[in-house]
């Protein structure tokens, strides 16, 4: 346990005796280390300890918060007095004893950071993806692969008498290649992740690592600009799954909902997507990269359809969201650690398989653009404006895939998007991301199978 | 600060005997943080926090390690994570921590560290009017769902093995709001910031016109015809793009063969009237800073100069390197290893101007979105969401949204077609620039 029992009782029977009508401590102790291999060399290793404690205090829908390193009565007792020094109520609730909610671990980890694995068999694995991507072509005149392991252990107690603990391992291998060609340069990435120890490597074949994100480099060099205008796309699966999460999963968030900063706040039960679409947030697949036991509020995961048939049939509510909207709870809360307030956030969203081949997508197509491989991007969740890049894409020409082509972006508005989905494919695949929002960068996975949208605004050069 | 150098002392003296050159940094930071929500406040957040990292040099191989706990088991056990994290990194002859100085020194000025005369009870007034001073101006304001008063204080600690050792305090107070304009089903958000070092140096009615104004005209705007135009760069748009391929001016990048630019030194790159300081210094700047990160005294430098590429950021350690003269620009948070960054950046003042700037038509960007995963920091090709409005002169001649602008970073600074006389500061102070006509670049619209 992170922090004694005592302890917590006398700090939020305090919080209460303030006035508050909820209160909560979370307590988290993150172990992490990172290596990385630059120029076929260990270029860095480090690593480190994070402790801190965040204490929430809600009066009626308003949120207080307070976050410290030090783990003391006092220092807390002061905390609660310093962010509730305005609070002029006097004591509502009484203090409920804790009643220890046992975490089912669903997602078992068979080598966490600070198992017996040496280090020397991690740098291997690192040394291997370079040599791979190198092995590719001489072109590649730069390799750089990291790995990213975490263990971050949460302890959350409530004023109505949650005491709830888990452990988290997290494991993640970002590999870049750079390509260079007449003095053009161009890069390739990958970064596969789990919610899962070192043993998640046995997945993720080094050679097969090293040549996808050298060949990803190698295909953009000398290759023509993207043509702009309005024109069909298809994004295929796996990281192509940003675009929901862009342009639809924020904005069923009850953080946004809450305030009406949503295009969705009142579209319950309405149609808001293609009748092809149906999409989930599930934090229960097993050690996928998004995946949790509980929440950061400690509530259990658990598997959320957000549109059923182009219906919407959920928002991902967390406490204060469902307190502000009257939606049910979703295990949703989540922040990036203790110096964060959870807010509502995704887990691994994604739209479900449909039955069309990626074949029959680009041979319905006269002009237009295969996006490959999709970058990140971003959403702006008052109007749903979204933009995301495509790090590979190629030209369908005569419904044929004719060449490749440079980077571009892909703009729209979610609800305008989400209706001109024609085709959903049979290829579904997850793929890992960092989520940026308001309660800080959380693990997500976004996923879809193939996907083809009838008409998208692409920003190319050409 | 006295409390704290104990500290730093302590995970010192713990290195010293293991036998290891060492240097720690010790940041601790205290913010307050306020949001409104219907005329309350919606959010209330207090908060302390100290972390501290160490840097061990042993036999040529550099180990890192950081802490947030201060006990002295937990100084130890970073101390002897850092050398053995040291033993599995590559030989570092380059590395090394020489820097000897006899006598503290303090950063803090008052400049950058000024007494908090406002009480709790003003800051909250303060940002209660962040939302009800939107909303006043229209009643087509739906919300304002993103703003924030917030004050950060911080303290930065640095000493390493042969005595070194400095100190600077900071204080700061940033608030921003937004305005989401709703009429006949269509929708328009903007948001602005203003920073200061005291709440009475924020631009409460600044934050409130420039949120509504862009919102408001920009309501109901669509693509503008595809085609190639004209563009300038609001100043903070500017400093985005920007830093987007800030890594074009890294020793750091350079040395480790990820930076496009590494053999360009001495290579002209941009036109002629191009010009790009990097003065921790600056007067006007927010981004003020005593010492780096290895404790060297920090100075102004000449990056760019008439379009020739001058130097990068360097530390001792990329400037050995290199065989260059040390710019003092290491940087290094308290949990990661030796690099490079910049603070104020300032881009000269052309002589063209405004009014001859502006002449013609041209595509003014206001806004654009995915920054980062639009640019392609390698290749310089980027394409960004964008919205801002078509104008001649001060005129608007339309107002655009759901368009993209793209373009090639590299080519982008060659084809500068003019540089504007005024120098303009972006919302957060730390870079400052010109207006700049940039000719040709790609808007997707219609």
């Amino acid at each position: 346990m992170l922090l004694d029992k005592n302890i917590a009782q006398l700090v939020l029977d305090h919080a209460l005796s303030r006035g508050a009508d909820f209160a909560e401590i979370f307590v988290e102790k993150t172990n992490i280390q990172k290596a990385t291999v630059l120029s076929q060399k260990v270029h860095e290793i480090g690593g480190g300890i994070d402790f801190g404690l965040g204490i929430r205090m809600i009066y009626g829908h308003r949120v207080l918060y307070g976050y410290t390193n030090i783990p003391t009565s006092e220092e807390l007792l002061r905390i609660v007095s310093l962010i509730s020094e305005r609070e002029k109520s006097t004591r509502k609730h009484e203090f409920l004893d804790f009643t220890l909610k046992p975490t089912v671990d669903i997602h078992p980890v068979v080598t966490p950071l600070g198992s017996d694995l040496e280090l020397d068999s991690k740098i291997s694995y690192l040394h291997d993806i370079d040599k791979a991507a190198r092995s590719v072509s001489e072109m590649i005149n730069q390799v750089t692969v990291s790995s990213l392991e975490k263990r971050q252990e949460i302890e959350i107690f409530n004023t109505e008498g949650l005491q709830s603990f888990d452990t988290r391992n997290y494991i993640r291998i970002v590999a870049s290649s750079i390509a260079e060609k007449n003095g053009e340069q161009s890069e390739g990435y990958e970064g596969p992740g789990a919610l899962a120890g070192f043993e998640f490597t046995k997945s993720v074949s080094a050679q097969a690592l090293g040549a996808k994100v050298a060949e990803q480099a190698l295909i953009k060099l000398g290759a023509d600009p993207c043509p702009a205008g309005k024109m069909p796309v298809i994004i295929d699966n796996g990281f192509g799954g940003v675009i929901f999460h862009e342009a639809c999963g924020h904005l069923l968030e009850t953080t946004s909902v809450q305030k009406k900063a949503s295009v969705f706040w009142d579209k319950m039960d309405q149609q808001i997507a293609s009748p092809v679409v149906s999409a989930v947030d599930d934090g229960t697949i097993k050690n996928e990269w998004g995946s949790i036991n509980i929440d950061d509020e400690g509530m259990e995961t658990q598997k959320t359809q957000l549109i059923k048939d182009g219906m919407l049939t959920s928002f991902l509510v967390d406490k204060i969201g469902a307190m502000r909207t009257g939606f049910d709870r979703t295990g949703s809360g989540r922040r990036q650690s203790y110096r964060f307030a959870p807010a509502s956030r995704m887990r691994n969203t994604f739209i479900e398989a449909g039955d069309s081949s990626l074949e029959e997508m680009v041979a319905s197509i006269d002009k237009g653009i295969y996006c490959k491989k999709m970058g990140g991007g971003s959403v702006q969740p008052g109007t749903g404006e979204f933009n995301f890049a495509a790090q590979e894409s190629y030209l369908i020409e005569n419904g044929k895939i004719t060449k490749p082509l440079k980077s571009a972006t892909l703009i729209g508005t979610g609800p305008e998007v989400l209706q001109k989905i024609s085709m959903v494919g049979n290829n579904f695949e997850l793929a890992a991301g960092m989520c940026g929002s308001v309660s800080g960068a959380v693990p997500t996975t976004v996923g879809q199978p193939a996907l083809k949208i009838d008409e998208i605004l692409v920003g190319g050069q050409a | 600060m006295e409390d704290y150098r104990n500290i730093v002392e302590d995970v010192l003296k713990i290195a010293k005997s293991k036998g290891v050159d060492a240097d720690c940094i010790l940041n601790t930071n205290s913010l307050l943080s306020l949001k409104s929500e219907d005329q309350e406040l919606s959010e209330h957040k207090v908060s302390s926090s100290l972390v501290l990292g160490v840097r061990v040099i042993k036999d040529k191989r550099v180990g890192t390690s950081y802490s947030e706990s201060w006990d002295k088991e937990s100084l130890g056990q970073m101390v002897d994570s850092a050398i053995g994290f040291s033993k599995y990194t590559k030989e570092e002859p380059l590395e090394t921590i020489d820097l000897k100085r006899a006598d503290f020194l303090e950063g803090t000025i008052d400049k950058v560290y000024k007494e908090d005369d406002s009480s709790l009870e003003e800051k909250i007034k303060f940002c209660l009017s962040l939302e009800s001073e939107v909303k006043k101006k229209d009643s087509a304001v739906k919300s304002t769902p993103y703003n924030n008063l917030s004050r950060s204080e911080s303290e930065n600690l640095y000493g390493n093995s042969l005595g070194t050792f400095c100190g600077q305090k900071t204080r700061s107070f940033s608030c921003f709001t937004s305005a989401l304009i709703e009429k006949e089903n269509q929708q328009s958000m903007h948001y602005h910031v203003s920073v200061g070092r005291k709440l009475s140096e924020l631009n409460l009615s600044e934050v409130v016109e420039e949120s509504y104004l862009h919102a408001n005209k920009l309501l109901g705007a669509g693509p503008i015809e595809t085609g190639h135009y004209d563009v300038i760069f609001k100043t903070d748009e500017l400093a985005d793009l920007f830093s987007c391929f800030s890594g074009l001016l890294s020793g750091h990048s350079a040395m480790n063969d990820t930076n496009p630019w590494k053999n360009k030194v001495g290579e002209v790159l941009a036109m002629s009237e191009f010009s790009l300081l990097d003065d921790p210094s600056f007067e006007k700047g927010f981004s003020y800073t005593k010492f780096d990160n290895e404790g060297e005294l920090t100075g102004k430098t000449t990056l760019i100069e008439n379009g020739k590429l001058e130097t990068f950021y360097h530390n001792s350690k990329t400037s050995k390197f290199f065989k260059v003269p040390n710019t003092f620009h290491a940087a290094r948070s308290a949990r990661g290893s030796l690099g490079v960054s910049g603070s104020n950046q300032i881009i000269l003042p052309g002589s063209t101007s405004e009014s001859e700037l502006k002449k013609d038509r041209y595509f003014e960007v206001v806004k654009m979105q995915g920054l980062f995963s639009g640019a392609d920091s390698v290749s310089g090709n980027f394409s960004f969401g964008a919205s801002g409005y078509l104008k001649e002169g001060d005129n608007i001649l339309t107002p655009a949204a759901g368009i993209t602008i793209s373009g090639n970073f590299f080519e982008l600074l060659k084809e500068i077609k003019m540089m504007g006389s005024t120098t303009h500061s972006n919302n957060s102070r730390g870079f400052f620039s010109p207006a700049i006509r940039f000719g040709g670049l790609k808007i997707a619209g219609k």
